[in-house]
């Protein structure tokens, strides 16, 4: 598998390259703006949309505090009251937090580690689509007056059909479910390229500390979200189809929804600080002008702060009535996970100390992130007491405690990072004043406001109220924290203005500005669509303090993979610990596929929501034909790369390897579906055991002879498949369409008596949750099997076509993952419903 | 310069303290969780009970475990072993994080020693 080597060598003049560069990357105008992929463009899009939402939530905030601001006022109704509060904290969390930080990660990486973009462009369009339209959905039911209004945690059975009967909580669990593919799919892109594109010889220990945190992050969102779209799938299940997953009255527990809800909602919180913490540790070397005391210690923290989230979810739970030795688990741990925090504020402390700080806008916001993430975390500390939460439970300490924890852990590292960053949006440097204005009222304001909140939460007023009556001591504190945040409110606007204001009359800013070490200042300020024109190779933490000269000698294309007449967007594919270069990974340019899909998307979900199920199963079979469609432009087709020649000193093309994105997408993609599968298999094994009304139909008709046979025949469809690669690596490709149609022969077959299986099993689905549940794992396995099934149809075809071969093996192995991931699926399903059962008796 | 994954050097060892510890809290707790709903100890027994005696026998071996795997990676960091700048960062970054993850397992344990479970 030798590649073709190309015989004219690549154009070596600077101004020439930059043009050709900028016709193969260049972003068109119009309408046609819509197609453009490039991570900067989508970055951008996703920061500008972030901050609309978090604009509406501010004005949501306000209207809240304008209510509570004196005793007996009604600004707004209950009714309207509980959309507010729960819409307020759905936008900031699901809206603003989470897509900011994913967003600013985007637009960053590649730039940082030396890429010239993500290593999956389109399918970041298609994550910023879904975030737009699934927000605008979810956006909507305020000006319907049908916002969701269970609070933004949607206990059963308060957002259950029973208590809350219109379409208040689908549009919560529809809209946010869509919001969530667009994380999830930036999670898998971060980590991918983060593992997989940095620079040459940018080895795992001389990575920027910005990418260990988002590589964190980016894991966390791919273990941590499932679990909550799962919970979402089963509580619109049990909405609109009656399947009684959280009704105990039928054998569900509303207590799986607080479970599935807090195995997300924790690890959100350091999915939302992490990053922040990587924005500190990013601009603290650069204002103090030294390296950042313990880079080792810091990866420590950041580590193991990721790990420690997952086992803290039942702190949020305290109240519900879990055994004390379980409590004292989670307790232990909650208090546990302030040391790896620690660890990273003694860091940041340590190269305030040892540099010479320079106390620009930025940091002052980092200085009063320390300030009030200390404090969030102390409570935090407080909070992880078991008798001391029992106290507090529900009142206004806890909101004031997630505030400081929120807006000190994401905010204000975020607001210090834009300020940082602005020179690469405008090529302009902010203004001095104004920013100093804006941290000072926001700084003053929000602890005026969030302060005094504790002192309320602490002489007992219960959050989610919406009046109270004077004279229980809440009158003033309610006062003074509603004055602080219109303060706060002020200073968000004099940020906004001074941000408007600097793009007309903001100082154009010189090369590399705050004399940064980051590779992200290495390029043109704002930066062109494919980052840098030739790429170099990296070898030290801090490559700009160590060569100031390079994004000079970058810009004359004095380093690599320089060669751009062959039409194609490439960046290095590099070794995950090394950084060595291992190939070129070739990468899609701009597509409609992902926009008509998202509108596909969004056609299935406001379809759901009416309830016109019809249209919803033509807009779900039509987003599968698009994305199959999108996927058929792959490895050697001609509008990707059909011609596979690269320099004589270049490696080859990933698509004709047997390593590369595609291959670690599709990992990183089934530890995701995998966690859902896992929280699916927790949620059987829960009501099974805990459910106090668990009930067991006494006649049971699930043929398990019948699945059995079904596991069995993917399995043997299962080893073929394996054999395939091993005779590609022999250089092998003989009879290769062939195999490939025996065996999607044997997924059909195997998926018919799946289908069978399901229909023959008479589930009463509605009637218990033990049959609901059964329904949905089998149904899970209908979609993954006949899923696996379609795609190695469509390799057999791509052999048939000469896109897939043993020239260009690589898609073969991508399949492969996915028909032992059925494997596992199917064969655990067995074990699950019909093995422990009759095993152990009560399922 | 390619690694076997159960190489010491690989880079999946930084992350497999705390993968150990992961699966410790689980099993924990989720075993906790079925027991108690299958056959809980008594409770008149307090904390001396099949039931955390074998959590802490659990956990004492794990502890064990992680802190050998932590002490081997620490040891290869150090001389005489001859190690490149990429080899010392993932060895002594596993080591720390075996060492984190026997500590967490160590205080979390240390729940068995004052609470009966199941009530």
């Amino acid at each position: 598998m030798t590649p073709s080597i190309r015989d004219n060598a690549p154009c070596t003049d600077p101004d020439q390259l930059h043009d050709q560069f900028n016709e193969v990357w260049g972003n068109p105008r119009g309408w046609r703006a819509l197609t453009i992929v490039n991570h900067t463009s989508i970055g951008l899009r996703f920061l500008i949309t972030g901050a609309v939402f978090f604009l509406i939530g501010g004005l949501m905030a306000m209207l809240i505090r304008t209510q509570l601001a004196l005793p007996g006022y009604v600004l707004m109704e209950p009714e309207v009251y509980n959309q507010v509060f729960t819409m307020h904290g759905s936008v900031m969390m699901f809206l603003f937090a989470v897509p900011m930080m994913e967003g600013l990660a985007v637009y960053l990486i590649p730039k940082m580690i030396g890429a010239r973009d993500l290593v999956y462009p389109r399918l970041s369009a298609l994550g910023y689509y879904c975030y737009l339209f699934g927000g605008l959905i979810l956006l909507s039911s305020v000006f319907l007056g049908v916002a969701p209004k269970a609070g933004w945690f949607m206990y059963t059975p308060l957002s259950s059909a029973s208590h809350t009967p219109g379409v208040n909580s689908d549009f919560w669990l529809l809209g946010i479910t869509f919001v969530e593919i667009s994380a999830v799919s930036a999670g898998v892109e971060l980590v991918v390229s983060i593992l997989r594109t940095r620079a040459k010889g940018m080895a795992l220990h001389k990575m920027p500390l910005y990418a260990w945190y988002i590589l964190v992050m980016a894991l966390m969102i791919v273990f941590g979200f499932p679990p909550l779209i799962l919970g979402s799938i089963l509580l619109e299940l049990e909405r609109a189809a009656g399947m009684p997953f959280f009704d105990t009255a039928k054998g569900g527990d509303p207590v799986l929804w607080q479970h599935l809800f807090w195995l997300f909602g924790h690890p959100e919180v350091y999915i939302i600080f992490l990053p922040g913490a990587g924005i500190v540790s990013t601009l603290l070397p650069v204002f103090c002008q030294r390296p950042l005391v313990g880079y080792r210690w810091v990866v420590l923290g950041v580590l193991t702060t990721g790990f420690l989230s997952f086992g803290l979810w039942v702190h949020h739970m305290f109240t519900v009535g879990i055994p004390a030795l379980a409590l004292g688990f989670f307790s232990a741990a909650s208090m546990l996970v302030a040391i790896p925090t620690g660890v990273q504020i003694f860091a940041w402390i340590a190269t305030l100390w040892l540099g010479k700080p320079v106390y620009h806008v930025p940091m002052l916001w980092l200085v009063g992130f320390l300030i009030v993430f200390v404090c969030g975390g102390l409570t935090g500390v407080m909070v992880a007491l078991v008798p001391f939460d029992w106290q507090v439970h529900d009142t206004h300490f806890v909101v004031a405690h997630m505030h400081y924890v929120l807006v000190g852990g994401m905010f204000f590292p975020l607001m210090a990072g834009l300020y940082y960053w602005l020179p690469h949006f405008s090529g302009r440097m902010p203004s001095v004043r104004l920013g100093r204005w804006g941290f000072w009222l926001v700084f003053i304001g929000f602890n005026m406001t969030f302060l005094i909140m504790h002192w309320t939460g602490l002489i007992g007023m219960p959050r989610r109220v919406y009046t109270y009556d004077t004279g229980l001591g809440w009158d003033l504190p309610n006062l003074i924290s509603s004055i602080g945040s219109f303060v706060m409110a002020i200073g968000i606007g004099t940020v906004v203005l001074d941000i408007v204001l600097h793009f007309r009359f903001g100082q154009a800013a010189k090369t590399n500005p705050w004399n940064a070490d980051t590779l992200e200042w290495a390029t043109a300020l704002p930066p062109s669509p494919y980052n840098f024109v030739s790429l170099p190779e990296i070898d030290d933490r801090h490559p700009l303090w160590r060569d100031p000269d390079l994004p000079n000698s970058i810009a004359r294309a004095e380093h690599g993979l320089t060669t751009i007449d062959h039409g194609r967007r490439e960046t290095w594919g590099s070794d995950p610990l090394t950084g060595e270069v291992r190939e070129i990974i070739h990468l899609p340019g701009n597509s409609w596929w992902p926009f008509v899909a998202s509108v596909f998307l969004a056609v299935l979900c406001l379809s759901l929501l009416n309830k016109v199920y019809p249209l919803a199963t033509a807009a779900a079979a039509a987003t599968i034909v698009v994305l199959l469609r999108w996927s058929w432009e792959n490895g050697a087709h001609p509008a990707a790369a059909a011609d596979a020649r690269t320099q004589p000193d270049e490696p080859p093309l990933h698509s004709r390897t047997f390593d590369g994105p595609g291959l670690w997408g599709m990992g990183v993609t089934l530890l995701a579906n995998g966690t859902l599968y896992l929280s699916l298999l927790f949620g059987w094994f829960y009501l099974w055991t805990v459910s106090p009304g668990w009930k067991v139909p006494p006649e049971k008709e699930l043929n398990g002879w019948l699945m059995l046979v079904c596991a069995v025949l993917l399995t043997v469809g299962a080893f073929w498949l394996r054999l395939l690669p091993r005779r590609l690596r022999r250089g092998d490709g003989g009879r290769l369409m062939l195999n490939l149609a025996a065996i999607a022969a044997i997924g059909a077959a195997q998926w018919s008596l799946l289908l069978w299986l399901l229909l023959s099993a008479n589930l009463r689905v509605t009637e218990t949750a033990h049959d609901a549940v059964i329904f949905v794992i089998l149904a899970y396995s209908l979609v993954h099997c006949g899923l696996a099934t379609i795609l190695t149809v469509l390799q057999a075809l791509r052999v048939r076509y000469g896109y897939v071969g043993d020239k260009a093996p690589y898609e073969v192995v991508v399949v492969e993952q996915l028909w032992y991931y059925n494997l596992a699926v199917v064969w655990s399903a067995y074990a699950a419903v019909v093995l422990l059962p009759r095993a152990l008796g009560g399922a | 310069m390619d690694y076997r994954r159960t190489s010491v050097f690989h880079p999946m060892q930084i992350p497999f303290g705390l993968a150990i510890w992961s699966v410790w809290f689980a099993a924990m707790y989720g075993s906790h969780a079925v027991v108690c709903s299958v056959a809980p100890p008594d409770p008149a027994q307090g904390i001396l009970n099949w039931l955390n005696l074998s959590f802490g026998a659990g956990t004492l071996v794990v502890v064990v475990a992680l802190l050998w795997l932590g002490r081997r990676s620490w040891k290869l960091s150090r001389p005489p072993h001859d190690l490149n700048e990429r080899q010392v960062f993932v060895t002594k970054v596993a080591s720390g994080i075996h060492f984190i993850a026997a500590l967490a397992t160590v205080f979390i344990g240390l729940q068995l020693a004052f609470l009966p479970p199941c009530v």
